[in-house]
């Protein structure tokens, strides 16, 4: 092998990740490498991986360099990315909450590496912090493309086990097949407002409290919105639900700044046809407008990693800037923000308990989710078996060569 | 064998480095369009967009393809092969190097549409699995001129690719033991027909809806038996049959409805054939002569385009 594999990083599910080095170049890389199984062949969700990944070539996604293969294992080699954004959080953060700038940063590299996959026509289906990786730099990149998959080819089945349940958009708890972009971008909402808090914003058991968790914060659809989302996707089991009504986001996240508020808004609609895309959250003026107290590069906590280098969006047109206000205003006057609601004020009491480390239901989830879509072309052939007796008919092929 | 890649499909492709392929196919293209119109009695009609078209159609129509294309690459003699060998392979580089892990030894008895009726039957595959097929034989006969699609590689070949194509691209697919079962290897085999597929299509795997659109539309108007023709949307013209825009597109999601085809992936992104032109050619069968001349011209497409136009005459 052209890499030497020093000492390992991780360990999946499916996948073991060691730090290498190239005999080459002497450049560091992430070395993934996963075991092949007689049964299986190549896992579907490394075909996945690579065959995305190789096509999505991006500042903010983990770059892909090559694909060793062979008989008994399938080694990845990816950039080396330092750590991920979860163990970030927990080193630099203040009980996992980043400073704004972090925070403006991370959210604009992760909305970038989002639109990209999105204008490629690639859904990630599982961002989470553990999956977004930080390098020595600063730069956030979306790693992991085992459940990501092309949209751009029509395709029947769509599974609605994807995307870890706490990052899990309402649409999909509610068992939609045709979701699309905006799923991800529901990621980012979650992955936003854990950044500012330091905790994630959803931490539901199963599904139907993970549904509840939501609702408690954003509020409970009222019942024409909820026929307005059933006509759009009909496949929707929609139950009755408690009325919550919503929490304004200041009271939830009192550190946030009004404009961090108004895209956290616009990212966490409970319609998946109201959420704004990646693309044009990152025109919102978040990230246009400067406010950044301190200069960019200078970080305070020490030790800290310096915040990213990358080109911040220069303010768009002056027009689009103001229809953004506009927007903005109207979006005020209708939830009632109040003003002087300080941006980065401290919280009186935290709203949530310290992370759970160990207790995290999340790893049974995903790789629960891996295997459904095995499960359920298991019960198709279980259907086609009771369907056609004997299955298949045997059949053998003219020996190989 | 003749490293000839997929005649017929590629004769359909938009050639987007040689202009000559694409005059080449367009003769072709008439011929078929010629024969096409002898047997008009019974047609079928088909859906504009593939989605909607009945499976069984959908495989009639690509058992066809595939069962015409391996006609010719059968008939090919190995002789010439080797005068062509001089303008792409390295001096000594063994003649059988076409021989790949997807060759039998001998053709297997069941027919493409068999199998393909087997594949359906039994493993759910998806539309968009079975278009995807010959975009890969497209794909990879662009990478390997060597890799010869012909009775011998056929089966092996769409197994193979459907094998990865659902598992690449469907949230529901079989285990490989299955497709193993019902494409008559063992699973072990298609581990290794998997591993090979996967490194000679260099892992992309990625196509947009409008690529196997094209495919469809293309397969409609090549079918050798005329039977398939495509509703026409009241709106358009009738030599205008391959604006794909003017047909409603259906993508993945229907939340996605108005998603522009993507920018930035798949270099060969044009595959289209020249709306104005295959009318306009004469319609003559193009020869055997004709057609090693064009295997000749595919594999030295990019180097020298002037030597395969002197041979097609």
């Amino acid at each position: 092998m052209n890499y030497i594999q020093l000492e390992k990083l991780g360990e999946g599910t499916y996948a073991t990740v060691y730090k290498g080095r190239s005999r080459t170049t002497n450049e560091i890389v992430a070395l993934k490498e996963i075991h092949l199984d007689a049964e299986e062949g190549t896992p579907s969700t490394a075909i996945r991986e690579i065959s995305l990944m190789k096509e999505l070539k991006h500042v903010n996604i983990v770059r892909l360099h090559d694909v060793i293969h062979t008989e008994t294992k399938l080694v990845l080699i990816f950039e080396y990315c330092e750590q991920d954004l979860k163990k970030y959080m927990d080193q630099h953060g203040d009980r996992g909450a980043l400073d704004p700038n972090t925070v403006r940063s991370f959210m604009y590299q992760l909305l970038k590496g989002t639109a990209f996959c999105h204008e490629n026509q690639v859904l990630h289906r599982d961002l989470k912090p553990q999956n977004l990786l930080i390098n020595r730099k600063g730069e956030l990149k979306l790693g992991d493309f085992g459940l990501a998959r092309a949209f751009g080819v029509p395709v029947n089945t769509f599974s609605n086990e994807v995307v870890t349940l706490w990052y899990r958009a309402p649409d999909v708890l509610l068992g939609s097949r045709t979701y699309s972009t905006s799923i991800d971008v529901w990621s980012c909402g979650c992955i936003f407002a854990e950044m500012i808090s330091g905790s994630p914003l959803f931490r539901g058991r199963d599904n139907q409290d993970q549904l509840l968790h939501i609702m408690r914060i954003i509020g409970t659809p009222s019942d024409a919105q909820f026929q307005k989302i059933m006509k759009e996707t009909p496949e929707l089991q929609i139950k009755q639900f408690p009325r919550y009504a919503k929490m304004p986001f200041q009271q939830v996240l009192p550190k946030a700044s009004p404009q961090a508020i108004d895209l956290l808004e616009k990212l966490l609609k409970f319609d998946p046809a109201e959420r704004i895309s990646a693309a044009d959250a990152l025109s919102h003026p978040y990230f246009t407008t400067a406010v950044a107290p301190t200069p960019f590069g200078l970080n305070t906590s020490p030790g800290s990693m310096p915040p990213p280098s990358f080109n911040f969006p220069h303010p768009h047109g002056h027009q689009a800037q103001q229809q953004y206000q506009q927007q903005q205003q109207q979006q005020q006057q209708q939830s009632q923000i109040p003003p002087h609601m300080h941006p980065y004020s401290r919280p009186p009491v935290p709203i949530y308990n310290q992370h759970p480390q160990n207790t995290d239901p999340m790893t049974a989830a995903a790789a629960q989710s891996r295997a459904h879509a095995q499960a359920i072309a298991q019960a198709q052939v279980q259907a086609a078996q009771a369907q056609y007796g004997q299955f298949p008919p045997p059949y053998s092929h003219a020996p190989p060569r | 064998m003749l490293g000839y890649g997929l005649a017929y499909l590629k004769l359909l492709v938009k050639s987007y480095f040689c202009p000559a392929i694409n005059r080449f196919a367009a003769n072709t293209a008439t011929s078929c369009n010629g024969f096409m119109e002898s047997s008009s009695s019974e047609r079928v009609e088909l859906p504009p967009n593939f989605e909607d078209a009945p499976v069984e159609h959908l495989i009639q129509l690509i058992a066809d393809m595939l069962e015409h294309l391996m006609s010719h690459n059968d008939r090919i003699p190995l002789s010439p092969y080797v005068v062509f060998q001089q303008y792409t392979a390295p001096p000594n580089s063994p003649a059988s190097e076409s021989l790949t892990r997807f060759h039998s030894r001998s053709a297997p008895s069941i027919s493409v549409l068999d199998y393909l009726k087997r594949i359906v039957r039994f493993t759910n595959v998806e539309k968009s699995c079975l278009l995807v097929t010959l975009y890969n034989i497209d794909q990879i006969c662009a990478r390997t001129p060597l890799f010869t699609l012909s009775s011998l590689t056929c089966h092996r070949f769409i197994i193979t690719s459907i094998t990865v194509s659902s598992k690449g691209l469907c949230d529901a697919f079989c285990p490989n033991n299955l497709y193993a079962k019902v494409g008559g290897i063992s699973v072990t085999e298609l581990n290794v027909l998997e591993r090979e597929f996967l490194s000679m299509i260099d892992w992309r795997l990625m196509c947009t809806r409008e690529i196997l659109q094209e495919y469809y539309v293309n397969l409609v108007r090549l079918h050798s038996a005329g039977k398939f023709y495509i509703t026409e949307s009241p709106s358009q013209s009738s030599d205008s049959d391959l604006d794909m825009d003017s047909g409603q597109s259906r993508p993945a999601s229907p939340a996605e409805a108005r998603h522009r085809p993507r920018p930035s992936l798949s270099e060969p992104s044009a595959i289209l054939v020249e709306p104005g032109t295959i009318s306009q050619e004469t319609s003559q069968r193009p020869t055997i002569e004709q057609n090693m001349a064009f295997a000749a011209l595919q594999q030295i497409k990019s180097q020298d385009a002037s030597h395969s136009l002197s041979r097609q005459t």
